[in-house]
């Protein structure tokens, strides 16, 4: 009986496989050019991959309306998008192996997992373009095949300090932090070394496990130190539950976080009451295209938010311009196909044309600075019964301390 | 030091009245019914549904407890009811009807978490140095008006009594003329009813999402253990219990390690009582 | 003699198939290779205390999770990675050695509650103590195997696997379990040591587990709690009941249908879940010894009804075939 159910299991298994095997990939010189696109569309990191997801579109449908050249021919770009499931190192890694080695394309955008993903990259190197994950400490240390679009935590981080003592008038400040997650708790770092810097105590310093849906210990230990401002540790969909529950602690202060929250997000994690449990809130982070001086940015964040109805964060502008990015690294390489040659070809890009970030340019005009690209700073304010963010504060960071810092006159109204 | 006890006695609500749906599935079938997870789901997004398509909140609470009543009790008709006899495959069955409804209920709202607004958002009490949130003690508040309303309808109710000889010994009991199909049924409606209630009273302090209700079913088993498969005031005890334990471990131990806690409790009752708290001889068990 | 060519026969032939599959799969559907592979070595190791013994260990996920974090701690202090793997394998059968000692009176419901709860435990580790395991993000292995040695352990230890657990089943070893599955109280009355072969068996299923971990560890690189929850356990525990426990291909079966089934349907986030929780009802219903249980008992059928003999009751054929 054994050996019948043996033989019949394995036979249904070899043509299974046989099958299976054979997935086409793409001829190597076509005019098309495939890239990889590996982005948290579910999952906790949620709020981040899909707004990456519409952006990119956009960009690629705009690189694809002139083309680029490679080699003599006009090209034009195709996406193929992968979702990590907010899980890198299950789900991103098998995404990461499927692009790599089943459809081989020759650069890939993503934004979390990379100290998870370097472990593939030393079997088969492919230049990974970073275009979110500013944790500290940063990540281009882990490999040398990671690039990073936009400025890493240290370079917003002490903004808020700056801009919490001088306009807020903080003297003391609490922290909540989402232990085990790897952006708040770099944050929490950078904002305990700010604090030091600027003068303002450290009332209390408090956590909760990831995975908890009860932050009444974290909360009332911060809250029982009676800050001048408390400051939420961790990405958005992390911090506003908890934002909720310290309003409804009976907390009125300010409230200062690094995560991007924008009116969509706010409504509809916060509920009926996000208008006022998001009065006094302050994010600090990279320029935003809705509050950008620049003209291209601003022209991006009309479009987005039309096409999209919805209001477009910071990672929407960098993602815009991976496609120009890649596309300009293409040409200089003067190949579609070769992952080494495209890596060595972004360190040397100056920035590109059509590209709406304001990327600050580096020595010789350059892109990349040791592979990381960025632009300036800002701290936004929630404008309330508006639904909008107001621009408080523009900054860039030098050496730990904040340079450059320019107050817009701009008013909610 | 008292907001802590008030916290743990909020985390011991929640936990009795959930753990109180679980044991009296136990009582009656031997079924450790992990669906309880999906029927808690699915009743918090029909409130969240109702709510949001414009009904007053006590309404929509209703149809999110009706909503309860009646998964629970499918699960016990499509499924639990015809494996009565085979308490050993019950896991593999409970399994199953917990990805269905989680899964039902990640494909029609999505993964990301909602809120649940209730008229008492913004209320704070005060009582001395302790502050409890308006939605917490409605919790509190729900947890101890369904546990009386089971209590009296065990104690003083006929189907309250049939219930009880049921767990006590089930084939006496189906000597004595008592409708079998129909104390199933009954034990799965309240159960889901309970459900419901635990669902409306712990949205609003988090979120409405696919895994709200995966942590409190865990520490829920952990109560339903404690207090003896299938006694109810035992759940209610060692909810409070629980909720207490944990809530002190969190706050002056370690609070990543919350659930760990209630893990060493229950190891040491196995240890030490291999059957459970309240039980009083090796039951034949699996 | 028969039993023992074709259950070789059979080892030798999934062994063959699975480093065809692992070599000549790539992408999506070599992750799907790698799983069913890697749960295959698992389960057989679940075999043991679950199959043939009748004990329903949820603790499995723990220490195939424990083998990956171990052996990648290891790797990190510089140890050969063949050292690391063997100390690995050790620290976790060890374990085992724990787990069965502390939960050496409890049977059943009791047992199944206890060691889910020690999962629970372990994922809650493996998620906070960020410092040894990276945190809830998981943390990257060192490659200590090059890839192609890490197909052939994997193939091999199917192989090597099944037919060890065919060399227990069928030894004394193997009696004495089916013994205690049947009638506990009854066993340890006729002499059976019921409390030294379940402690075996417990830590030889958790060995089984932790290599079946270090081997995954070494082919994806990084390992994360998610891999490792009670929910997985959960799933180990039924997708060897779905395959057949207690049978030689039970693992091998359970794991193809449970890992095939979640990774390959992609009709949209959750369906594959539904379609799964709807085949443990309807398996578990019709069909309660499992897919090689139902397909046996079927074959038993067709064969009785086509020599014309009365359909002979099933169920007392036992599941030790």
């Amino acid at each position: 009986m054994r050996s019948r159910s043996a033989a019949a299991l394995v036979a249904a298994a070899v043509l299974t496989a046989t099958t299976a095997c054979g997935s086409p990939s793409g001829s190597p010189d076509s005019d098309v050019v495939k890239v990889g696109a590996i982005l948290s569309l579910s999952g906790i990191y949620a709020t981040l991959g899909p707004a990456q997801k519409n952006a990119l579109q956009m960009g690629v449908e705009e690189l694809n309306r002139t083309g680029f050249t490679v080699g003599g021919r006009k090209r034009t770009l195709e996406i193929s998008y992968a979702d990590d499931r907010s899980d890198a190192a299950t789900t991103g890694v098998t995404a990461l192996r499927e692009l790599v080695q089943s459809q081989k394309v020759p650069v890939i955008a993503y934004g979390l997992g990379s100290d998870t993903y370097v472990p593939q990259l030393q079997r088969q190197p492919v230049p990974m373009v970073n275009m979110l994950d500013s944790s500290y400490p940063g990540i281009l240390g882990l490999s040398d095949h990671l690039f990073l679009t936009r400025g890493a935590s240290p370079t917003y981080v002490p903004g808020c300090l700056y801009y919490a003592k001088r306009k807020l008038g903080t003297t003391s400040i609490s922290v909540i932090t989402a232990k085990g997650e790897p952006y708040g708790e770099g944050l929490t770092q950078l904002v305990t070394k700010s604090a030091q810097a600027e003068g303002v105590r450290i009332a209390a310093n408090s956590e909760f496990p990831l995975s908890s849906t009860d932050y009444s210990n974290a909360i009332s230990a911060a809250v029982a130190a009676k800050p001048d401002a408390v400051y939420l540790s961790s990405v958005t969909a992390v911090i506003l539950p908890v934002l909720k529950q310290l309003r409804q602690s009976g907390y009125t202060g300010p409230v200062i976080h690094s995560a991007g929250v924008n009116p969509n997000q706010a409504k509809a994690i916060l509920g009926a009451q996000y208008d006022s449990i998001m009065k006094d809130n302050y994010d600090c982070a990279g320029t935003l295209p809705t509050t950008s001086q620049d003209p291209a940015a601003q022209a991006f964040a009309k479009d987005y938010q039309q096409r999209y109805d919805e209001y477009p964060q910071d990672l929407t502008m960098w993602a815009h311009d991976f496609p120009f990015i890649v596309a300009a690294a293409m040409t200089k390489a003067d190949t579609v196909s070769d992952p080494a040659k495209i890596e060595q070809a972004l360190k040397e890009i100056d920035v590109p044309q059509g590209t709406v970030s304001g990327w600050l340019p580096g020595d010789g005009g350059r892109l990349f600075t040791d592979r990381n690209a960025r632009t300036a700073s800002e701290v936004t304010a929630w404008c309330p019964g508006q639904d909008t963010l107001r621009s408080a504060m523009v900054f860039d960071v030098k050496d730990d301390a904040v340079v450059d810092p320019t107050f817009p006159q701009e008013t909610c109204g | 030091m008292s907001q802590v006890l008030v916290n743990g006695v909020f985390l011991g609500c929640l936990f009795a009245v959930v753990a109180v749906g679980l044991t009296l599935v136990y009582g009656v079938m031997e079924v450790p019914n992990f669906a309880h997870a999906g029927v808690i789901v699915l009743s918090a997004y029909t409130t969240w549904s109702a709510s949001a398509a414009g009904l007053p909140f006590a309404l929509a609470a209703l149809a999110g407890i009706a909503c309860g009543a009646l998964v629970s009790v499918l699960t016990e008709v499509l499924a639990y009811r015809w494996i009565i006899d085979r308490p050993a495959a019950a896991p593999a069955v409970a399994l199953g009807l917990m990805l269905i409804l989680q899964n039902v209920a990640l494909r029609l709202y999505g993964g990301e978490g909602r809120s649940l607004d209730t008229p008492y958002d913004r209320v704070l009490l005060r009582l001395g140095g302790v502050s409890l949130s308006g939605v917490k003690a409605a919790l509190v508040v729900l947890a101890v008006v369904s546990l009386l309303a089971l209590h009296l309808l065990l104690s003083r109710t006929s189907l309250g009594r049939a219930m009880r000889a049921v767990a006590q010994d089930r084939e006496a009991a189906a000597i004595l003329g008592i409708p079998m199909r129909r104390q199933y049924a009954l034990a799965f409606l309240i159960a889901g009813v309970l459900g419901g209630v635990a669902a409306i009273a712990y949205a609003p302090t988090f979120q409405v999402s696919p895994y709200m209700a995966d942590e409190v079913l865990l520490s829920a088993f952990v109560v339903v253990v404690l207090g003896g498969l299938g006694s109810v005031w035992g759940a209610v005890a060692g909810g409070l219990v629980l909720g207490v334990v944990e809530g002190l471990g969190s706050a002056y131990l370690s609070p990543a390690y919350q659930s760990a806690f209630g893990f060493l409790l229950l190891v040491s009752i196995l240890v030490l009582r291999p059957g459970g708290l309240r039980s009083t001889n090796a039951r034949r068990v699996a | 003699m028969r039993a023992h060519v074709t259950a070789l026969g059979g080892a030798v032939g999934l062994s063959v198939l699975a480093y065809l599959l692992l070599t000549g799969l790539s992408g999506d559907q070599g992750q799907v290779a790698l799983l069913v592979v890697v749960w295959t070595i698992a389960l057989i190791g679940l075999n043991l205390i679950q199959g043939l013994g009748g004990y329903p260990n949820l603790a499995h996920a723990a220490f195939f999770g424990g083998g990956a974090y171990l052996s990648a701690v290891l790797l990190d202090t510089g140890l050969p990675m063949t050292v690391a793997a063997l100390l690995a394998v050790a620290g976790v059968m060890a374990a085992g050695l724990v787990v069965a000692l502390v939960f050496s009176r409890t049977r059943g419901q009791y047992f199944a509650i206890g060691t889910m709860f020690f999962t629970a435990v372990a994922t809650l580790v493996f998620t906070n103590a960020a410092d040894l395991t990276g945190g809830p993000n998981g943390r990257p292995v060192a490659l200590g195997y090059s890839l192609e040695a890490t197909v052939v352990l994997l193939a091999a230890s199917v192989g090597v696997g099944l037919a060890l657990f065919h060399w227990a089943s069928v030894s004394r070893f193997g009696d004495r379990l089916r013994a205690i599955r049947a009638d506990e109280d009854l066993a340890q009355h006729v002499g059976v040591p019921t409390s030294r072969v379940k402690l075996l068996a417990m830590v030889c299923s958790a060995g089984a587990a932790a290599w079946a971990g270090v081997l995954f560890g070494q082919y994806n690189g990084v390992v994360a709690p998610s891999q490792f929850t009670f929910g997985q356990s959960f799933l180990m525990f039924v997708a060897l009941g779905l395959g057949g426990a207690g049978r030689l291909l039970g693992p091998a079966v359970g794991a193809a249908v449970v890992i095939g089934l979640t990774q390959l349907l992609t009709l949209g986030p959750g369906v594959s879940q539904i379609v799964l929780g709807v085949l443990f009802i309807l398996v578990t219903l019709l069909a309660p010894e499992g897919v090689l249980g139902g397909v046996s008992a079927l074959a038993r059928r067709v064969r009785a009804a086509r020599t014309g003999r009365a359909d002979r009751s099933v169920r007392g054929e036992g599941a030790v075939a």
